[in-house]
């Protein structure tokens, strides 16, 4: 396929995909767009599953690879405006744009691997920005492949972890009494404004090796102005350093908490994920098809949680994320991708899938 | 995804440990600029992959030239968000 082609058709089929506005638990109409484009992009099968993700594959041999993004975005539609150049609206960069590259550049694949060899998968989850049940599924399902790569915008690199993050709830209750006189420190708002400011203290770092505390909700107090709280609650989002494992922060937490005689619940927790840069055949695959594109490779960790902190280890061990478009747009009203972007991130797939499979074929 | 393609998934996904390798890989020698012993590195590697050394140090590959260098891998970055 020439590259004018291939330009048009990124083009057409982010646009379509931007159009059918997909706020994630109404992602059907755009999984619709995807169909088609996914049969006339000449995938032996395309199925929907049972919660909605659409799985495309070809090939049948036993070494499995999988390309999966998400197709769903955050709320918030946007107006969709193509100059030729840049392609706006909702989800254009998370991850709309990086979808419609991998599905054409794993396509792009098909005549340069063997098949007998090699399935490939290309699959949109649903719900990555919300329960994540897409992924979910296909874990429950028993989905597993030997190399995975999450279709995320990463400004081309190569991301080789993602912080965990567990989020709780942390009550803390008091006995009221007279305001005129000394709490003794059994103040609801005292402890919990002692609990907040000490795990603050502790995990004040926001580095992909630190972990970090963020308070996004907090409520105490009493009606009467002459009385000691004897009730507050506050809701925190932990994000768990790469290279810890939640129970360890819960552990500590729970430490803090008890000694201020409060309680808390876990409300959701995802692990960390680390993989290594050397032995993992997807980052090499990867760091090749970057490179083929007069490219250099690099790595990073993210801050954030993705698909890919639930793929590792069940899914695959070789796992990275990858994906064409600029993350700090994400979740912005600024989403804007670049055809140019979307070509090269097709090509670096393609390329990706090519080279993933020769690599098994090498090692003896 | 209806029941026949989920027995599909769950039989194929037995073959993950069964795959067959018979191609030898091919490496040539490159001097470790932290301890001085030889390094295999891969004929087919490409500048910016990243290899682990018996002594414990962390490298990267670069092409000079056309000649194939190794040096310590300054780590990984960090990038915000998802």
């Amino acid at each position: 396929m020439g590259n004018r082609s291939l330009n048009n058709l990124l083009a057409d089929f982010v646009v379509d995909l931007l159009k059918a506005y997909s706020p994630t638990y109404s992602e059907g109409k755009a999984v619709e767009v995807l169909k088609s484009y996914a049969v006339s992009l000449g995938y032996d099968e395309v199925l929907v599953d049972e919660v909605g993700n659409l799985i495309a594959s070809y090939g049948g041999g036993p070494k499995k690879v999988a390309l999966i993004g998400h197709i769903d975005t955050i709320p918030g539609e946007l107006p969709i405006v193509f100059d030729g150049v840049n392609v706006r609206g909702r989800g254009a960069v998370d991850a709309k744009g990086p979808l419609a590259s991998f599905f054409v550049g794993a396509s792009l694949a098909k005549d340069l691997i063997n098949k007998r060899d090699v399935t490939v998968y290309s699959i949109a989850v649903v719900g990555e920005e919300g329960n994540s049940r897409g992924i979910k599924n296909l874990v429950r399902k028993g989905f597993r492949a030997d190399g995975v790569v999450i279709a995320e915008p990463s400004n081309y690199n190569i991301v080789v972890g993602y912080r965990g993050s567990v989020k709780v709830k942390i009550i803390c209750r008091g006995g009221g009494g007279h305001t005129s006189s000394p709490s003794n420190g059994d103040s609801a708002c005292d402890k919990l404004m002692s609990v907040l400011l000490k795990l603050k203290s502790v995990y004040n770092v926001y580095k992909a090796t630190a972990t970090s505390v963020s308070l996004t909700y907090m409520r105490c107090g009493e009606e009467n102005a002459n009385v000691y709280p004897r009730y507050g609650e506050l809701n925190l989002d932990i994000r768990v350093s790469v290279d810890d494992v939640v129970d360890n922060v819960l552990n500590e937490l729970k430490g803090l908490v008890t000694t201020y005689l409060c309680d808390f619940h876990v409300l959701s927790s995802v692990n960390p994920v680390k993989v290594s840069i050397a032995s993992n055949d997807v980052v090499k695959a990867l760091t090749r098809a970057v490179y083929e594109q007069g490219m250099k490779p690099k790595f990073v960790y993210k801050l954030g949680t993705s698909d890919m902190n639930l793929a590792y280890p069940t899914i695959s061990t070789n796992v990275a994320a990858f994906g064409p478009g600029h993350s700090e747009l994400s979740h912005s009203d600024l989403e804007e991708i670049s055809i140019d972007e979307l070509v090269t991130g097709a090509n670096i797939y393609k390329g990706f899938i090519e080279k993933f499979s020769k690599l098994h074929r090498n090692i003896k | 995804m209806c029941f026949t393609h989920y027995l599909t998934f769950i039989k194929s996904s037995s073959f993950t440990l069964s795959m067959k390798c018979c191609e030898v890989m091919s490496v040539f020698k490159v001097k470790c600029p932290i301890c001085g012993d030889f390094v295999d590195v891969p004929d087919d590697v490409v500048s910016g992959e990243v290899i682990e050394h018996s002594c414990g140090v962390t490298l990267e590959v670069v092409m000079e030239d056309g000649e194939v260098k190794l040096k310590p891998f300054e780590g990984v970055g960090e990038d915000w968000g998802e």
